[in-house]
């Protein structure tokens, strides 16, 4: 029901290169075929392509992470937080007595996921305050500032990923999703409205 | 739920406007088909919200039929055909407004709630027999949401959590594939209506001594425009946050159907609903009023 990259590939927190790559062809060769079936099959299959590819890239970079030396001691508490198990970092976070900066940030994180933005703002406040000089955490106030709290923004120009706005095959900008669709649907409501709904 | 969901006709063509009217009328038709013709009051804009929102998220098909019904006796309208989702909505709506009446009578609310709680005690029986896990959920996030109402909590993403899980249960236990983007949609919409429903009681709940979270967590509540000056910046944090990741969970969905009126309500309506109190400060107890009930 949730993303979760973990379960998606069938891997634990401590999986190597070669168990992620193992994991990820056989996932994608299963669900490859079957994306041509008829029905909800082909749909299902179609979709946890796509959650495949999407698991892939995040535990590859989680794998960088771990193997350029940032391994840090909150790493697992991060991997809790991929994992959308945020009661579970949570716990694990509060069993650190010495709060430095990147404990801020990380309590930041959890809030941010569960949507707690306010208090995701004063952990990061927090953060910066002990440490003036990281980019990662005036970047990410900035951004929650400056972006995600805009009053000014575009609300369909809002993305999490780069994927373009405009011109995707799925939406031609109709109600129905398809041409013919809306003008039946649209005609029938017509008649709605001169029968007095209003 | 409280009916704050609703569409900005200016920007809607009839045609699209009797979309969404067709849609309230599905949920309408489930309510009367499981729950009798009195139920049928308590259907309101913000479950219609969802009601579009799922159908369109699960590309459900549906048909429509030209009938009369109680409030068009004489003329024929469209009404859309009652499906799974009109269904369990439906259940899911009457379990929520019999919660949030309660909820208000255990608050000390007058004998209207405390009729209005008794007429509906038949409806909620039935709805928690048939959906017992929400009835169990809900009763759950209303009970913790009291606790905090009690302490005065002021930390406003925990009292906003509660209600905000209530919208977020409904699409996880309704929509059996709910993707994390519609699970987030569905807590931030649940949070803008209880923030904005705040917003909008801001003096009358300072006045009668309720529970307001906007009031509990600035602390510096004198009159309604002085305290949303005073707050402004801070106010513009706390809402938009929230309705940008609406709009950002709705676009991760690359919904394709019924887009006409999700897009006016999301990219639109809410969001003008939000200004107009932030700048004005004033109630618009008409637009309430007229997104109780189409």
């Amino acid at each position: 029901m949730i993303y979760n990259p973990y379960e998606i590939l069938g891997l634990d927190s401590d999986f190597t290169r070669e168990q992620l790559d193992e994991a990820y062809r056989t996932q994608r060769a299963h669900y490859r075929d079957l994306r041509f079936e008829s029905g909800e099959v082909g749909a299902d299959a179609a979709e946890r392509l796509e959650q495949i590819e999407s698991a892939y890239k995040d535990l590859l970079n989680t794998l960088e992470r771990r193997d350029s030396g940032s391994y840090d001691s909150y790493a697992h508490i991060k991997q809790l937080i991929i994992a959308q198990d945020f009661n579970g970092a949570q716990a694990e976070l509060d069993k650190i007595d010495n709060r430095d900066a990147e404990w801020h940030y990380v309590q930041s994180d959890i809030f941010f996921k569960k949507n707690w933005f306010v208090e995701a703002k004063k952990q990061l406040e927090i953060a910066i305050n002990m440490d003036p000089n990281n980019s990662k955490y005036t970047d990410t106030l900035d951004k929650l500032n400056n972006y995600l709290a805009s009053n000014t923004v575009n609300p369909d120009q809002m993305r999490t990923t780069s994927r373009p706005v405009d011109g995707t095959p799925y939406n031609n900008g109709t109600c129905t999703g398809s041409c013919c669709g809306d003008v039946c649907l649209a005609n029938v409501c017509a008649n709605c409205l001169c029968g007095g709904c209003h | 739920m409280f009916g704050y969901i609703t569409i900005d006709k200016s920007k809607l063509n009839d045609n699209e406007i009797g979309l969404h009217q067709t849609f309230l009328c599905g949920i309408c038709l489930s309510t009367k088909h499981i729950f009798g013709n009195l139920s049928r009051n308590l259907v309101n804009y913000d479950i219609n919200f969802l009601n579009l929102l799922f159908h369109s998220y699960e590309q459900a098909t549906v048909s429509i039929k030209q009938d009369r019904c109680v409030s068009s006796p004489f003329v024929r309208r469209s009404l859309l055909n009652t499906d799974r989702i009109t269904d369990q909505l439906a259940v899911a709506n009457v379990i929520l407004a019999y919660t949030n009446v309660l909820d208000d009578c255990i608050d000390g609310a007058g004998i209207k709630k405390q009729v209005l709680l008794r007429s509906l005690n038949k409806p909620y029986s039935k709805a928690t027999q048939l959906n017992p896990q929400l009835s169990l959920i809900v009763n759950q996030l209303y009970e913790q949401l009291r606790e905090k109402e009690n302490k005065c909590d002021s930390n406003i993403d925990s009292v906003c959590d509660c209600f905000a899980q209530l919208s977020q249960q409904v699409a996880g236990i309704i929509m059996p594939k709910c993707s994390e983007h519609l699970y987030n949609l569905c807590y931030n919409v649940g949070k803008w209506v209880y923030l904005i429903d705040a917003l909008d009681d801001l003096q009358s709940d300072y006045y009668h001594k309720r529970f307001n979270p906007l009031i509990a967590h600035f602390s510096n509540f004198i009159n309604r425009q002085q305290f949303i000056t005073d707050n402004k910046e801070q106010l513009i944090f706390l809402f938009y946050t929230t309705l940008n990741s609406i709009a950002l969970c709705y676009n991760e969905l690359n919904l394709t159907q019924y887009t006409c009126v999700l897009n006016n309500i999301i990219y639109h309506s809410i969001r003008d609903k939000t200004e107009s109190l932030l700048n004005t400060g004033d109630v618009d107890k008409r637009t309430q009023l007229a997104g109780k009930k189409g």
